[in-house]
């Protein structure tokens, strides 16, 4: 299964708004990416955009560990209401396709993402 | 073998609603050993050593209250350490020192100081020992071989998730922020346990094996997420920590119980293999086989 970030993202959005999982409490994002430095850093901050709307605020505190350059960046991020997140990028093996795994942890269920950002040609 | 054909002594500490129940069930079933007595720390409650008693009773062994006589009973060999947490570290230095062979429930003790005193006795002593983990599931060794392999490369980080899906959550008072406090002062209730303490156990160890190297800095934070009665005794049930490693590796792990329909098997398994040539996913739930019927 393929879809792009913004459109997993948005699924997970109208999941999280729904309340059928209660309200989340934490998030953990797992991406691989094709390319190190800025694209990691730019994949990093655009999945913590994310995460922050479906937790209704930016985080108050962030942590980070890992390198851009390297392709392994961590961020995580906390909440003053007891949220937490943690967001990861990856570099993808050579012969992979980028993927996304996402788990959004609500306070009475769940919703899960696994898949390729990418469609193969 | 002990004394060639004679069977391994097995010494129960700790009883009923602790892991010894299965433990003292899969001791039985193995045709090297022999349950030969129960026993426990000193200064446990009545409710406990009934607990004891019935553990004792049902595999057809004594009750021995006081740990020292048992460990000085014939023909011990192993001890299964399950008392409580709070006891722990007095009762498995006083088994180690006696040079068993220790098998110890997770986690190891309730403090740093416990832990060590269990690690010194341990080196003192020489006594064979090992702490119930994650480290011999198959989806933890193929992770640890792919490390190994060196298939993704040098190591950049792990992310490991050990989530329970248990419980019916959904009870905690909405807007519940934990504040945890150090030290903690009880870890198990008849209702309710540490469930970052007592699961987390899991995901951390698989870092830390996993990535062969000693943290340096951390970063954590527990919560009250999901169950009333963990908020009502003050204790976490969920709890998320990263990790800097030595030489520059980055680990990530979270544990805690999450509900039982917050999962469509038992949780959340799964470890993530950074490297510097690829990534690489472990999950103890796949592959699986879905069925959809019509059947309720």
């Amino acid at each position: 299964m393929a879809n792009d970030v913004k459109s997993v993202a948005e699924g997970m959005a109208d999941i999280a708004r729904s309340g059928r999982i209660g309200r989340p409490v934490f998030v953990r994002w797992t991406e691989t990416v094709r390319e190190r430095g800025a694209a990691a850093q730019s994949a990093a901050d655009t999945a913590v955009g994310h995460v922050s709307d479906w937790m209704g605020a930016a985080p108050d505190r962030q942590t980070v560990v890992g390198s851009p350059e390297a392709g392994n960046l961590t961020l995580f991020c906390a909440w003053d209401s007891g949220q937490s997140a943690i967001v990861a990028t990856g570099v993808a093996s050579a012969d992979d396709r980028p993927g996304l795994d996402i788990a959004l942890i609500g306070s009475s269920g769940a919703a899960y993402h696994e898949g390729s950002t990418e469609i193969s040609a | 073998m002990p004394g060639g054909s004679a069977k391994y002594g097995v010494l129960l500490v700790g009883g009923n609603r602790t892991h010894q129940e299965t433990h003292a069930v899969a001791f039985a079933a193995d045709p090297r050993c022999e349950l030969v007595a129960v026993t426990d720390a000193a200064g446990i409650s009545d409710e406990r050593a009934e607990l004891d008693e019935a553990l004792a009773s049902e595999h057809g062994i004594p009750f021995v209250p006081d740990l020292g006589e048992a460990l000085a009973l014939p023909g011990i060999d192993i001890v299964s350490m399950c008392a409580a947490i709070e006891d722990r570290g007095e009762a498995a230095v006083a088994c180690a020192r006696a040079g068993k062979a220790l098998f110890l429930d997770k986690p190891l003790a309730g403090s740093i100081e416990a832990a060590r005193a269990i690690r010194d006795a341990i080196n003192e002593s020489g006594a064979r020992n090992q702490m119930y983990s994650y480290t011999g599931l198959p989806w933890a060794v193929a992770a640890k071989e792919c490390i190994d392999s060196g298939r993704i490369g040098e190591l950049r980080a792990i992310h490991a998730d050990v989530l329970f899906a248990k419980g019916r959550a959904g009870t905690a008072p909405k807007g519940a922020v934990r504040r945890e406090k150090s030290p903690p002062e009880r870890f198990t209730f008849i209702d309710a346990k540490r469930e970052f303490f007592d699961l987390g156990v899991y995901s951390v160890g698989l870092c830390l094996w996993l990535a062969g190297r000693r943290a340096t800095e951390v970063t954590a934070i527990t919560g009250n997420h999901f169950f009333a009665p963990h908020v009502e005794r003050d204790i976490e049930d969920f709890g998320a920590v990263a990790m800097q490693l030595e030489e520059g590796v980055v680990a990530t792990a979270t544990g805690g119980r999450i509900g039982y329909h917050s999962h469509p098997k038992g949780g959340p398994h799964k470890i993530v293999v950074v490297g510097s040539e690829g990534t690489e996913t472990f999950d103890a739930w796949t592959p699986h086989i879905e069925v959809s019927a019509d059947e309720p």
